[in-house]
C-alpha cells in the first residue's frame, strides 16, 4: 500500500516541475502530451506506410532494403525522443532534497523510497515508450506492398518485432541518459554534480535535438549509406544496433518470400537488392549482438550508479560558492564598462544573462535554438567541397546565408524565451522596483542577446571562414554578421511592449498563421541579404555601400523604436491570454 | 502621509477586506494586527498597489496612488510576508537587480549593498545562491532590498518572521530610527510584545474589518487591560485558547 502511494507521488511529480509544467496544471500537461504522442506516432507511421501503397508490385528484395530506411528512422525517433524525455525530466531523475525533506522524517524505510522512485521512473518511461511505438506497430502491416504474400503469422511477427525493437531502443535512450546522470553524480559527488548538472543537460539537449533535426535528411538509403559504404562504422551508430536486431528477428519474413517473376522493370534492381540485403546478414548479427550487450551494460552500469548514489537520502546542502570569483568579477567589470552603462540597462543585461544560464526553461530553450543553428550549419557546410579555392563571387549563397540563418534561429529562440518568466512568484520585485524606463532595461536585454548568442556565432564562423575562405573575406563577413545580428535584435523587439523575463507567459495567439509568414519572409530576406553581400564583396565601393545600407537600416529602426517608447511604461503584470475565439473577432 | 480610504477587496465574491480605513503619518509607526486570514496581507498588498482594490482608495501625499503608481513606488519600501526571491540569483545579485531597476547609481548602490550586507551579517553568504538561504537570511535580503533607495513609506508585512533574536532587536531599533527620520511605517506582525513596544498606534483587524484604531496606551486604558495581548484577546478571540488546546490534545491522544 505504502509502495503504491509513493510510486503515485513520484509519478505525479514528473508533471510538476518548471520545465514540463510552468502552469502547474497536470491535466493540461497530460492531455497535451498524450495527444501529441499518439498523433505524432500515428502520423509518422501513416507517412511511412503511404509509399508502399504507391508501390503495390514492389518485390521482396527491394521491400527489404526500403524497409531498412523506415526501421532506422522509427528506431532513431524512438531512441532520441526517449532520451529527450529523460533530459526534460533531468532534475526529477533522482531523489532530491525536497523528497528527502518531505519523506525523510516519516517512518518509511529509505530503501522503500528509493525503490518507489525508480519504479515510478520506469513506469513513466515505459508509458511514453509504448505510446511512441504504438502507431508504427499498429500500422506495420499496412507498411507493406499489397501484393507481397505475407502470412498472418508473418505480419504478427513483423509487428511484434517492431514493437520489441522500437521500445528496446527507446528504453536504451532513456536509460542511457539516466546512466549519464547517475554516473556523473557518482563520479564527482552530489555537491559538484549540482554545479555541472545544468551544463550536461544543456549539452545533451543540443546533441539530441541536432540528431533529431538531421535525421530526416539522413535516413534514406540506409543499406548503402550507413551499412555498406559507411564513413562511420555502423557499430558507432546506436539506432543501427536495433535495426540489426530487428532484421535478425523478423527480416526473414520478407526475405524468404517466394520471388516468382517480378515485373520486368524491377528484375535487375530486385536481384541486386536481394544480394545486397543478404550480404548484410553478418552485419545484422554483429549489430544485434552489440544491441543486446550494450543494453545489458547500460542497465547494469546505471543500476550500479543509482544504487551508489542512493545509499542514503540526499541532503539539502545547496551551495554555490565563489570559486570563479576572479573570472566573474572581471566579466562584470568589463560588461559594466564596455557593454552597459545606465542602471536600467545593467539590470536588464545581468538579469538576462543570469536567467539564460541558470533558469531551467530558459537554458533548455537556448539549447534548443543552438541545436537548430548547429543543424543548419552541418547541412550547409556538408553540402559543398571545402577543398576548392574560393573567391567572394564563387562562394555559394548558402555560405553567405549561413550566418544569418544561425543568428535567426538563435535570436528567434531568444525572442521566445524573454516571454517566459524567470520565476513567476518572484515577479513582485519587478512590479515594485520598476521605474518605467523601458528603453534602458530593454537595451540591456538586447545587449545580452548580442553577447550571449550573436558574438559566439560570429566568432565561431569567423574561425571556420578564415581556414576555408581566407582572412579578408572572413573579417568582412564577420562584420556583416555583427550588423545583421544587431539589425535582427532590433527588429525582433520593435513591437515588444512588455518586461522580459518578468511577465506571466502568454502564448502567441497568431503563431500558426503569422509564424509561417514570418518564416517565409525571413527566408526570402536572408537570400536577398546573402546575394547583396556577395555582390557587394567584389569591390571596395560595394562593401562601403553594403555596410552603409545596413548601418542606415539599424539607425532607422532604432529611431522608430525610440519614438515608440518615449512614455514610461506601466506594465500590466496580470495580463491574461486571449481566448481562442478572439482571434477571429467573434467575441465582439 | 499614507491613507487607506474605505478599502474593500473581494475575491470571487468573498469579501476579504471590508471598509478598512487608517492613516500612517510621517514619523509614525502603525502596528497592523489581526489573526490569520483577517486580511492583513491583502491590505498591505493593496497599499503597495500590487493588487487592485474592489472599492476605496489608497492615497499618498493626498493623491490616489493608482494615478501615478510608478511615482508612489519610487518612494515605497515593502517587505512581503512570503520571501519569494529569484532562487537562481545570489543575494548580492538580487539586491543589485532591485537597486538598478530603481535606477540607483552604481557607486552608491555597491556601497549600500556592501554596508547593509555587512550589518545584517550576510557578507559571507552574499555570493551564494538564494536557494541555499534560510528563511531568516531571505528575510534579511528583503529588508535590505526595501531600504536600498531610502524610501519615505515602509510597509513591513511580518518582517520579523524567521529572524534570529539579535536581528529582531536590530530590526526593532532600525524601525524606530527610520521613523525618527520621518518615514511613515506600517508594521504588520503577530508578535504582540514587539508591536506594543514599537508602535505609536495599532490598527486591529478582525474578519476583514477594523475593530480598533488607537494608541496602545489608550486601548489598554479604554478596555481596562494590562497589556496589548489582553486587548487583542478581548477584541479578536472568540474562543477560549486553553479550551482549544485541550481539544487538540484530546483528538491527538484519541487517534494515537
Amino acid at each position: 500500500m505504502r509502495d503504491r502511494l509513493l510510486v503515485r507521488h513520484f509519478l505525479l511529480r514528473f508533471l510538476d516541475h518548471d520545465l514540463i509544467s510552468p502552469h502547474a496544471d497536470r491535466r493540461e500537461v497530460l492531455t497535451i502530451t498524450c495527444a501529441m504522442l499518439i498523433v505524432s506516432s500515428l502520423f509518422l507511421a501513416f507517412f511511412l506506410a503511404v509509399k508502399y501503397q504507391f508501390n503495390l508490385f514492389l518485390p521482396p528484395g527491394l521491400t527489404s532494403i526500403l524497409a531498412l530506411d523506415d526501421r532506422f528512422f522509427l528506431i532513431s525517433i524512438a531512441m532520441i525522443a526517449m532520451a529527450l524525455l529523460a533530459v526534460a525530466e533531468w532534475d526529477a531523475l533522482a531523489l532530491d532534497a525536497r523528497d528527502a525533506a518531505v519523506l525523510g522524517p516519516l517512518p518509511v524505510p529509505t530503501a522503500m523510497i528509493v525503490r518507489a522512485k525508480f519504479v515510478a521512473i520506469m513506469l513513466f518511461a515505459a508509458a511514453f515508450d509504448v505510446g511512441l511505438s504504438l502507431g508504427p506497430t499498429a500500422l506495420r502491416v499496412v507498411a507493406l506492398p499489397v501484393r507481397l504474400p505475407v502470412t498472418m503469422m508473418g505480419a504478427l511477427r513483423l509487428a511484434g518485432t517492431h514493437a520489441l525493437c522500437a521500445t528496446a531502443a527507446g528504453g536504451f535512450g532513456f536509460v542511457a541518459v539516466l546512466g549519464v546522470h547517475e554516473s556523473c553524480r557518482a563520479a564527482v559527488g552530489a555537491v559538484r554534480f549540482r554545479r555541472i548538472s545544468a551544463a550536461i543537460q544543456a549539452t545533451l539537449v543540443v546533441l539530441l535535438l541536432t540528431a533529431l533535426l538531421l535525421l530526416p535528411g539522413t535516413y534514406s538509403r540506409v543499406a548503402l549509406q550507413w551499412l555498406t559504404h559507411a564513413r562511420v562504422p555502423p557499430v558507432a551508430i546506436p539506432p543501427l544496433w536495433f535495426v540489426g536486431l530487428h532484421e535478425i528477428l523478423a527480416g526473414g519474413v520478407i526475405d524468404q518470400l517466394p520471388r516468382g517473376a517480378p515485373p520486368a522493370r524491377f528484375a535487375a534492381a530486385e536481384r541486386d537488392a536481394t544480394a545486397l540485403y543478404r550480404s548484410l546478414w553478418p552485419q545484422f548479427h554483429e549489430l544485434a549482438t552489440v544491441a543486446i550487450i550494450a543494453s545489458i551494460l547500460v542497465v547494469l552500469a546505471t543500476s550500479a550508479a543509482c544504487a551508489w548514489n542512493h545509499r542514503r537520502l540526499p541532503s539539502d546542502a545547496v551551495t554555490r560558492d565563489d570559486r570563479f570569483g576572479v573570472m566573474k568579477r572581471f566579466s562584470v567589470w568589463l560588461a559594466t564598462r564596455v557593454i552597459v552603462g545606465s542602471p536600467g540597462a545593467k539590470a536588464g543585461f545581468f538579469f538576462a544573462m543570469q536567467a539564460l544560464a541558470r533558469s531551467a526553461p530558459h537554458r533548455v530553450t537556448v539549447a534548443a535554438s543552438v541545436a537548430v543553428a548547429f543543424s543548419i550549419a552541418v547541412i550547409t557546410i556538408g553540402a559543398f567541397d571545402l577543398r576548392r579555392t574560393f573567391t567572394p563571387a564563387s562562394i555559394p549563397t548558402s555560405v553567405y546565408a549561413l550566418q544569418t540563418l544561425m543568428m535567426g534561429a538563435l535570436l528567434t529562440g531568444f525572442r521566445h524565451l524573454v516571454r517566459i518568466p524567470a520565476e513567476l512568484r518572484a515577479n513582485w520585485a519587478f512590479q515594485l522596483a520598476w521605474s518605467g524606463n523601458e528603453r534602458q532595461y530593454l537595451a540591456g536585454v538586447k545587449r545580452a542577446a548580442l553577447v550571449a548568442l550573436v558574438a559566439p556565432t560570429v566568432v565561431l564562423l569567423l574561425v571556420f571562414d578564415v581556414f576555408v575562405f581566407g582572412a579578408r573575406f572572413s573579417v568582412v563577413h564577420a562584420t556583416a554578421g555583427v550588423c545583421v545580428g544587431v539589425l535582427f535584435v532590433e527588429l525582433l523587439f520593435i513591437t515588444y511592449r512588455q518586461l522580459p523575463f518578468a511577465m506571466a507567459y502568454v502564448g502567441s495567439g497568431d503563431l500558426k498563421s503569422a509564424g509561417l509568414l514570418f518564416a517565409a519572409g525571413a527566408l526570402i530576406a536572408t537570400v536577398i541579404l546573402a546575394e547583396s553581400e556577395r555582390a557587394a564583396l567584389t569591390s571596395l565601393s560595394g562593401e562601403l555601400a553594403f555596410f552603409g545600407a545596413l548601418v542606415a537600416l539599424i539607425a532607422g529602426i532604432r529611431t522608430v523604436d525610440a519614438a515608440r517608447r518615449q512614455a514610461p511604461l506601466l506594465i500590466d503584470f496580470d495580463e491574461l491570454p486571449s481566448g481562442a475565439t478572439q482571434r477571429f473577432e467573434l467575441t465582439h | 502621509m499614507l491613507e487607506a480610504h474605505h478599502l474593500v477587496k473581494r475575491f470571487f465574491g468573498i469579501t476579504v477586506v471590508n471598509d478598512v480605513s487608517f492613516v500612517v503619518r510621517p514619523g509614525e509607526i502603525v502596528g497592523y494586527l489581526g489573526p490569520n486570514g483577517s486580511g492583513k496581507t491583502t491590505t498591505a498588498k493593496m497599499c503597495t498597489g500590487l493588487i487592485e482594490t474592489s472599492a476605496g482608495s489608497v492615497r499618498f501625499g493626498g493623491r490616489n496612488i493608482a494615478d501615478d503608481l510608478l511615482a508612489f513606488r519610487r518612494r515605497l519600501g515593502y517587505v512581503p510576508e512570503e520571501p519569494h526571491l529569484y532562487s537562481f540569483q545570489s543575494g548580492r545579485e538580487y539586491l543589485e537587480l532591485v537597486g538598478r531597476l530603481r535606477e540607483l547609481p552604481d557607486e552608491s548602490l555597491v556601497r549600500k549593498i556592501d554596508g547593509l550586507l555587512d550589518v545584517f551579517g550576510l557578507s559571507t553568504a552574499a555570493n551564494q545562491g538564494i536557494a541555499s538561504y534560510s528563511k531568516g537570511m531571505k528575510q534579511k535580503v528583503l529588508l535590505i532590498a526595501a531600504l536600498l533607495h531610502d524610501p519615505d513609506v515602509l510597509i513591513l508585512d511580518e518582517p520579523d518572521a524567521g529572524l534570529d533574536v539579535t536581528t529582531t532587536l536590530v530590526l526593532r531599533h532600525l524601525v524606530r530610527a527610520l521613523a525618527k527620520r520621518g518615514k511613515a511605517i506600517l508594521y504588520s506582525s503577530h508578535v504582540l510584545p514587539i508591536v506594543e513596544q514599537l508602535c505609536d498606534r495599532v490598527v486591529v483587524l478582525h474578519r476583514g474589518r477594523v475593530v480598533a484604531d488607537d494608541s496602545v496606551a489608550n486601548l489598554e486604558q479604554l478596555m481596562t487591560r494590562q497589556s496589548l495581548e489582553e486587548v487583542f484577546a478581548q477584541l479578536v478571540l472568540r474562543e477560549d485558547p486553553e479550551r482549544t488546546a485541550r481539544d487538540v490534545v484530546d483528538i491527538v491522544v484519541d487517534h494515537a
